[in-house]
């Protein structure tokens, strides 16, 4: 009954990009989201909500770069949005500074 | 769902589930036990307290007296908690913050003080059986950090896991619920019970699985928050998150006075109906800048979350209040929730026997997974080679797994004959016996044998435990059915049900070495092995 070898990835470096892009690319997809919404909404309930949150999202994170066709456009993807992440994190900070002065 | 993704899926499943399994097992197996974890350490130690949690209940002024006696109090910060339901509560102090303070005062100490006998013990003294169990679900016997973060990634995928394999069992959820097929091949058995056991216990692994993460791995989140949002300026984050307040200064100034420390708790307690007290920070100790504040909690039936704080200064005036009624948070609720569903202490021993149950139900599917696993490879199209290695990993799992049962059966005997314990004891008793125990099922090459043997020896060393507290204590379990030695009752009625069960399992496994039988057909409950994988393996 193991898995139906037609359907999973062949290719070696294929199969790192899509085990990277889960692993790290998921982690910091799912960071900077949490960052990101920290500096525009109650940060303390956005951190502590991220201290479970944080874990579930990067799961399922993981498991959609596994599912995807093309892994190359997913690890694209996932730095894509964590770039939009860490702007919106950048600007909040600004407008909404969290460390009292 | 289509078949690309469905194979994906499963994979995923397999995958990872065969490369966490035999850590996930010892994780759960000892952390099954650790639910009983004061109730073992006080069993061991033949020190009762009451069984239902009260927080730091003796009175804290013959504390402080006793830390007087044998240290110099001035400007130290000085902490007591009660973690555990047991007579000794955990005392910590800094070192004094003046800079003309003695030598010994300029260094600072951890211990835990019994609160009947004023006797302190330090960490390795205090050890207990209990201690070791709840240590050893975490990994803690490999140097930090390297055990923890193991443990930490392998809960991390445990996750990974029970959303790939529920996934991958979506389809079939309801129909496969109500399908069990004892008669039908092997692998069927195992399929069945592995997927009806582990929809069954999906809830509660799930919430194990992202608690654990969180307690192994929240530096993986508190680490970007501390360089992103807060410039690298952690203090400021475990303020923020009310984990930790900053402490005073020191004004370097004596007061004669110090303000008796149980008036303060007393008064915490009278403020608030019922209130447990948990924690006690008294901070520059008899200087005029001094600051005491009293953590505790409502009772869990009263409210689920009443984390209640009152601060006081060197007068004995309050500066500080939190009411638990009032000024509870999300954020005190997250940080409450996320320990007691994890810990299952908050609805007394039924829950905690249910968490138990699950838990070893739990050390059921992980094994059964590993099993589908083996036998879903040995057919003809596995190359030779393959199959043998497969078989041969199967085996040190098994052993290493499944040895537990008796080894921790053994060790309760150990530290109740040894007497008095410490932690090298428990550790070289428990880790090299299991490794022997291993050692010698994975030489015997045999799943059956090990999953029989094992079952029994863990029963009849089982069946010795109470014996062995009766004549060494004195307190047989016929005489200990009362509140005051609950905990002892109780230990002994653990193992003496265990030792039932896995005894009775042991004799359904010996009849089903029925030669008639043998082939295809397996009856009864869904057992861990059985002569069929004695076949496929032998």
């Amino acid at each position: 009954m193991p898995a139906n070898k037609k359907y999973l990835t062949t290719s070696p470096w294929e199969r790192i990009a899509k085990i990277t892009a889960g692993f790290i690319g998921g982690y910091m997809v799912s960071v900077s989201f949490h960052l990101a919404l920290a500096v525009w909404l109650d940060h303390v309930n956005v951190i502590i909500t991220m201290t479970y949150n944080g874990f579930i999202l990067w799961a399922v994170l993981m498991i959609l770069a596994f599912l995807a066709k093309n892994p190359w456009k997913l690890w694209g993807l996932y730095l894509l949005l964590t770039a939009v992440f860490y702007l919106a994190l950048h600007f909040g900070k600004i407008y909404h500074p969290i460390i009292p002065s | 769902m289509n078949n690309r993704s469905y194979n994906i899926l499963f994979h995923l499943h397999t995958i990872s589930g065969i490369i966490i399994s035999a850590m996930l097992f010892v994780i759960f197996f000892t952390g099954s036990f650790s639910f009983f974890r004061d109730e073992i350490a006080n069993w061991q130690k033949d020190e009762y307290t009451q069984p239902i949690d009260h927080g730091i209940v003796s009175s804290l002024d013959p504390i402080m007296e006793s830390l007087k006696k044998d240290y110099a109090l001035y400007g130290r910060d000085i902490e007591i908690g009660r973690h555990y339901n047991e007579r000794r509560v955990d005392v910590s102090m800094s070192a004094s913050k003046d800079s003309l303070a003695a030598e010994e005062a300029k260094v600072g100490s951890f211990f835990y003080l019994d609160t009947e006998t004023f006797d302190t013990y330090n960490y390795l003294e205090s050890y207990t059986l209990g201690e070791f169990l709840y240590r050893l679900h975490f990994f803690a016997q490999i140097p930090y950090p390297y055990g923890y973060y193991t443990s930490g990634l392998v809960s991390f995928f445990f996750l990974f896991a029970i959303i790939t394999g529920i996934l991958v069992h979506w389809n079939k959820i309801v129909s496969n619920f109500y399908t069990f097929r004892p008669r039908a091949k092997l692998k069927t058995v195992w399929t069945d019970a592995h997927t009806a056991l582990g929809v069954i216990g999906l809830p509660f692994q799930f919430v194990y699985a992202v608690t654990g993460a969180f307690f192994m791995l929240n530096v993986l989140m508190a680490a970007p928050n501390i360089m992103f949002l807060f410039d690298g300026d952690q203090q400021e984050l475990y303020n923020q998150l009310e984990m930790s307040e900053t402490p005073p200064t020191l004004a370097y100034e004596k007061i004669d006075q110090v303000p008796s420390i149980e008036g303060l708790v007393q008064q915490t307690r009278d403020k608030w109906n019922n209130l447990n007290i948990t924690h006690l920070h008294i901070y520059n100790y008899a200087d005029s800048n001094m600051k005491v504040t009293v953590e505790g909690e409502l009772p869990k039936d009263d409210k689920y979350t009443g984390v209640a704080k009152l601060s006081f200064d060197a007068t004995g005036a309050i500066i500080g209040e939190k009411d638990p009624y009032t000024q509870n948070t999300y954020l005190d609720g997250v940080k409450n929730i996320l320990y007691r569903i994890h810990y299952g202490d908050y609805a007394g021993y039924g829950l905690r026997i249910i968490s138990f149950v699950l838990g070893i139900i739990s050390c059921f599917v992980i094994l059964s997974g590993v099993l589908i696993w083996l036998v879903a490879r040995e057919k003809k199209s596995v190359s030779e080679r393959k199959r043998r290695f497969n078989r041969a990993l199967v085996n040190v799992y098994v052993a290493i797994c499944l040895s537990l049962y008796p080894i921790t059966a053994l060790s309760f005997i150990a530290v109740k004959i040894h007497g008095e314990v410490n932690m090298s004891f428990v550790n070289d008793f428990y880790l090299i016996g299991w490794l022997i125990l291993s050692l010698f099922f994975i030489w015997k090459k045999d799943n059956y044998f090990t999953n029989k043997y094992c079952l029994l020896l863990g029963s009849i060393i089982g069946f010795f435990i109470p014996v062995v507290n009766g004549v060494i204590s004195g307190k047989w379990f016929w005489l200990t059915l009362n509140e005051e030695f609950f905990q002892s009752f109780f230990i002994d009625m653990l193992w003496i049900v265990l030792s039932i069960i896995s005894l009775w399992v042991f004799f359904k496994l010996k009849r089903k070495e029925d030669p008639k039988k043998d082939k295809v057909q397996i009856n009864g409950k869904p057992i861990k092995s059985t002569t069929e994988d004695k076949e496929v393996l032998v």
